[in-house]
């Protein structure tokens, strides 16, 4: 028996330098999948004389050094008028055409394969009236009467495109380094507590097979709530409550709805807890909560145009918190009096 | 059904449910529960609680029609 605790703290120190190693590791490859590998900018000021755009079109040379799916992240937003950026084209080295998008099918998001080489990035301005009609009759079928001329001329303009590489290498590679990091974190705690008992709750026969109860019937529960939020959202019905609120919603009533089960059942504390520690620590937890509640609800900060906003999270955790107290309260009450 | 033979062997040592499950290393609710028949034990628990009482299994948990 001796043997076997060297054997575990040896396997605890392998496990937390593989762990940091895996950690140092998904740091990098995070911070490459979100990098970015190429970027333009096409800054040009626009010129109009007399309703004429004297620089119709802005080129700036794009290198691609990898083979892959770019994803393009434009600033295409500016007003629709003499001048306003209409047509985005990526031509290679040969001439030929890689992309073509015109105003709005251009936005954040777009994906482009580009391969290895030398293009050129053109964007291409409204020029005049004419152009401009052509291009609002397209985009919305009419053309609007007010249009602002830039008589004077000189209208500065910021255009970026920035081609990130989608690299899928490195969000897989992330992934699988943070599956991994989790299985590591998991059995370093399942190392530890095994090395200490203390740290392990043991329950008996009866309470895992009704902690096993509760969990399924928890989960059917949530899996419910958020079946009919989906089914909500879906037939247009708008929940008035932020999305945060909504998810803590189901998570509070799963939750809930498991520690019902278990203490109802006598299976929420464990053979080795002191529950009469446990619950003074409940109890200031759940004031805690419900100063910051109150505060919230004070404050306003619970509602705003008639939504539930975020603040709304404290009166949740404080009600699950409260009704979690009593029924351990009057399930001790009704143990004291049972024996 | 209550396992009213359980009860009296307990009773008959003297012993209360509490002491009863530390001995054999469950909650004291599970022993009411057993007792009360709400909770059907695995051959494992009845033989510890066999131990614990100086009984056997027939004598314990054996339904006589």
């Amino acid at each position: 028996m001796n043997g076997i605790k060297p054997q575990k703290n040896l396997l605890i120190i392998v496990n937390v330098i593989l762990l940091i190693a895996v950690v140092a590791a998904l740091i990098v490859t995070a911070g490459n999948a979100g990098g970015k590998s190429n970027e333009i900018h096409l800054t040009t000021a626009v010129v109009s004389e007399e309703g004429e755009i004297t620089t119709p079109s802005q080129e700036s040379t794009l290198y691609i050094i990898r083979d892959g799916n770019y994803s393009l992240d434009i600033d295409w937003d500016g007003p629709e008028e003499i001048g306003f950026a209409s047509v985005l084209t990526i031509a290679d080295e040969d001439g030929d055409l890689v992309y073509f998008a015109s105003g709005d099918a251009v936005h954040s998001g777009t994906k482009v394969h580009l391969n290895k080489g030398k293009y050129t990035c053109t964007i291409s301005f409204i020029g005049n009236e004419e152009e401009y009609s052509i291009y609002m009759v397209n985009k919305d079928g009419l053309v609007d009467e007010k249009i602002n001329f830039q008589p004077d001329g000189s209208w500065p303009m910021n255009y970026s495109i920035a081609f990130h590489k989608r690299l899928i290498d490195s969000v897989a590679l992330s992934i699988v380094l943070a599956t991994i990091a989790a299985i590591l974190i998991c059995s370093l705690i399942y190392l530890v507590t095994k090395l200490n008992d203390k740290l392990i709750n043991e329950y008996d026969e009866r309470q895992e097979l009704l902690r096993g109860r509760a969990y399924r019937l928890a989960f059917i529960v949530m899996a419910s709530f958020f079946g009919c939020v989906a089914l909500l959202n879906l037939i247009g019905v708008n929940i008035p409550a932020d999305k945060y609120i909504v998810d803590v919603m189901g998570v509070a009533i799963g939750l809930a709805v498991m520690a019902t089960v278990r203490i109802v059942n006598d299976a929420y504390f464990a053979l080795n807890e002191n529950s009469r520690l446990l619950i003074p620590i409940l109890c200031l937890i759940t004031l805690a909560n419900t100063i910051a509640a109150i505060i919230n609800t004070i404050s306003g900060n619970v509602i705003a145009d008639g939504v539930l906003t975020v603040g709304f999270l404290n009166v949740i955790v404080s009600v699950y918190l409260l009704y979690m107290l009593t029924l351990i309260l009057v399930k001790s009450k009704m143990n004291k009096s049972e024996d | 059904m209550k396992n009213l033979k359980l009860k009296s062997a307990r009773a008959a040592k003297d012993m209360s449910q509490d002491a009863l499950a530390k001995i054999v290393g469950v909650s004291r609710q599970t022993i009411n529960a057993i007792e009360k028949g709400d909770y059907n034990p695995t051959i494992k628990l009845c033989k510890e609680i066999c131990k614990a009482l100086d009984k056997t299994l027939d004598e314990l948990f054996w339904d006589e029609e």
